[in-house]
């Protein structure tokens, strides 16, 4: 493959590397931690997470919950007094995490994301039906939300059939490549 | 009048679970005499799962719809959160990354994250292209501006707009004035902007990414009484609402507790994803809270639209989860002097009273 640095996951070292200088003038206020809003479901704080990278524990941080809950909100971005941004960091990480590695509670989030993408790729569009129902599937959580879903067709609020860029298959090779 | 022209972005949301926004958006737009045009084969922002996937990714699919509008040549306007929060951080990109690779180096690291697989689960498996233009990492936001502040000369695109934004354009503001037919005085609302608008233009620590009022602003012309709430932009769980309920849930049960602690009859939202939240989960956050009352969910469009007198609102009514026609009913629409709306095309002159019928 061309470039190695770009094909391979970063090692340990490489990766706190270069992560570091993002989080480089935390002084751990915990302000990021206060305002997050999952913050209480979370297994490490947003804190914890600019301090593990601070000493180059990056491994650590693919075997947290924390990795996948976060949501991106910006919360911490915009409340850090030195606009430290924690969701961006944490994006960054889940790029890195090998497929293997990870807590298996929140597999399903990472999951859902890669589903979210294959909506992209197929259509252009996200399809919210095909899209609900494959990963409630998937995950085997027929169930959850079921109420949600009914309450949500019998508004006729989902639409039936997928809508897509006409062009997609055409355009979509200058996005994404096919293996 | 002068002409108003705006390229319209509306996102996967407003074709499905959100189409009464859509609706209420292009109604008022028409009303208002604003023309609207669909970006022709508009793709998919990335949503709150493409940033999570691929950097690049994430930006090149925003940004086709950043290039598509430039072709438009049009200011565009976006209806939603997330796709507003990613064009913008597309546009961010594409804008100071030339400054910065221009300067030798970027503030922050150059981060390079690894090429991804995505849809190992999926048939035909994809990874992503990864030909140029690898982002660098750096902080966002410095600048702080929104593109409404920047003066176009020194853009190479056009502005971007999200819809609270765009209905304070003093144009836009202005025919809203002119046009509101009856005011909204029964309404309590508590205006709740979301977490990534506000923080998308406001840079860390600006008082607009805490107290955003462009909705405020609005609604207070329509005549509907502003509480304060200190919820303006705590973050509903959006990209959790899919798989993680349980934690949206307990994030919208504060929202609504706070909504009544201010001595809200109604909350107001200018997002799909916030409003399936507030407004579709709240059956069962009632059922789990049972101190806590029902609470109509508005989008701010939907409000402008009946202020305006337009006779679609009963069809948008008809997709919320929580009935907002026991309220909406209870209202004294107070009409005001000024002009009709309807029909929308020959605007009566200004002075010119039309009864509604009660
Ligand atoms: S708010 Fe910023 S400085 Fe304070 S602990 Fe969090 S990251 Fe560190
Ligand atoms: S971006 Fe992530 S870590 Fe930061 S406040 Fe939001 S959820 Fe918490
Ligand atoms: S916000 Fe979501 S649904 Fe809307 S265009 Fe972006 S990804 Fe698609
Ligand atoms: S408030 Fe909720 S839906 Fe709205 S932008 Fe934030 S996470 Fe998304």
């Amino acid at each position: 493959m061309a470039s190695a640095h770009l094909d391979e996951l970063p090692a340990e070292a490489e990766l706190a590397a270069m992560l570091q200088p993002e989080v480089a003038g935390c002084y751990q206020c915990g302000k990021c931690s206060a305002g997050c809003p999952v913050g209480g479901v979370m297994d490490i704080l947003p804190q914890q997470v600019v301090q593990l990278v601070r000493v180059g524990k990056t491994e650590e941080l693919f075997r947290t919950e924390t990795l996948w809950l976060c949501l991106g909100c910006g919360t911490c971005r915009s409340r850090c007094p030195n606009g430290i941004d924690i969701g961006r960091v944490i994006d960054l990480l889940r790029q890195c995490q090998p497929a293997s590695v990870g807590r298996s509670t929140v597999k399903d989030i990472r999951r859902f994301h890669q589903l979210f993408v294959g909506e992209i790729w197929q259509r252009g569009r996200v399809y919210e039906l095909g899209l609900l129902v494959r990963y409630k599937m998937l995950t085997a959580k027929v169930w959850e939300d079921l109420p949600l879903a009914l309450r949500i067709m019998r508004r006729q609020k989902l639409r039936w059939l997928p809508s897509r860029v006409g062009t997609w298959r055409k355009i979509r090779g200058q996005i994404f490549r096919r293996r | 009048m002068s002409l108003l022209d705006f390229a319209y972005y509306p996102g996967c949301s407003l074709e499905g679970l959100s189409r009464e926004y859509d609706a209420s958006f292009r109604a008022v737009c028409q009303a208002l005499g604003i023309g609207l045009k669909e970006l022709a084969g508009w793709n998919c922002c990335g949503g709150s799962s493409a940033h999570a996937v691929d950097t690049t990714l994430a930006l090149t699919l925003a940004s086709r719809n950043l290039d598509l509008a430039g072709k438009e040549g049009k200011d565009l306007v976006i209806p939603c959160a997330a796709c507003y929060h990613n064009l913008r951080q597309a546009e961010r990109e594409k804008t100071e990354g030339k400054t910065n690779l221009a300067g030798g180096r970027s503030p922050g690291c150059s981060f390079r994250a690894p090429r991804q697989e995505v849809g190992e689960e999926l048939p035909g498996p994809v990874v992503l292209k990864r030909a140029s233009g690898v982002p660098q990492m750096r902080k966002t936001g410095e600048d702080g501006a929104s593109s409404a502040d920047v003066p176009r000369g020194k853009r190479p695109t056009v502005r971007l707009f999200h819809v609270n934004d765009f209905l304070v354009l003093p144009s836009v503001y202005e025919r809203v004035k002119q046009s509101v037919h009856r005011q909204l005085s029964g309404l309590r609302a508590v205006t709740y902007y979301g977490c990534l608008v506000p923080r998308s233009d406001a840079p860390p620590g600006a008082v607009a990414a805490e107290n955003p009022t462009s909705m405020d602003q609005i609604l207070i012309l329509l005549g509907i009484t502003v509480r304060k709430w200190t919820s303006k932009v705590d973050c509903c769980g959006g990209s959790l609402g899919v798989t993680r309920p349980a934690v949206v849930r307990r994030l919208v049960a504060d929202l609504l507790i706070e909504a009544h602690k201010a001595g809200a009859n109604c909350m107001v939202t200018a997002c799909p994803m916030c409003f399936v939240n507030l407004d579709g989960r709240q059956p069962e956050v009632l059922a789990e809270n049972t101190h806590l009352r029902p609470l109509p969910v508005f989008y701010v469009t939907e409000l402008v639209g009946l202020a305006l007198g337009l006779h679609e609102v009963a069809s948008w009514w008809r997709r919320h989860c929580v009935d907002p026609r026991p309220l909406v009913d209870s209202l004294e629409l107070q009409l005001v002097a000024g002009p009709s709306l309807r029909p929308a095309r020959s605007m009566p002159e200004a002075g010119t009273f039309d009864p509604e019928p009660t």
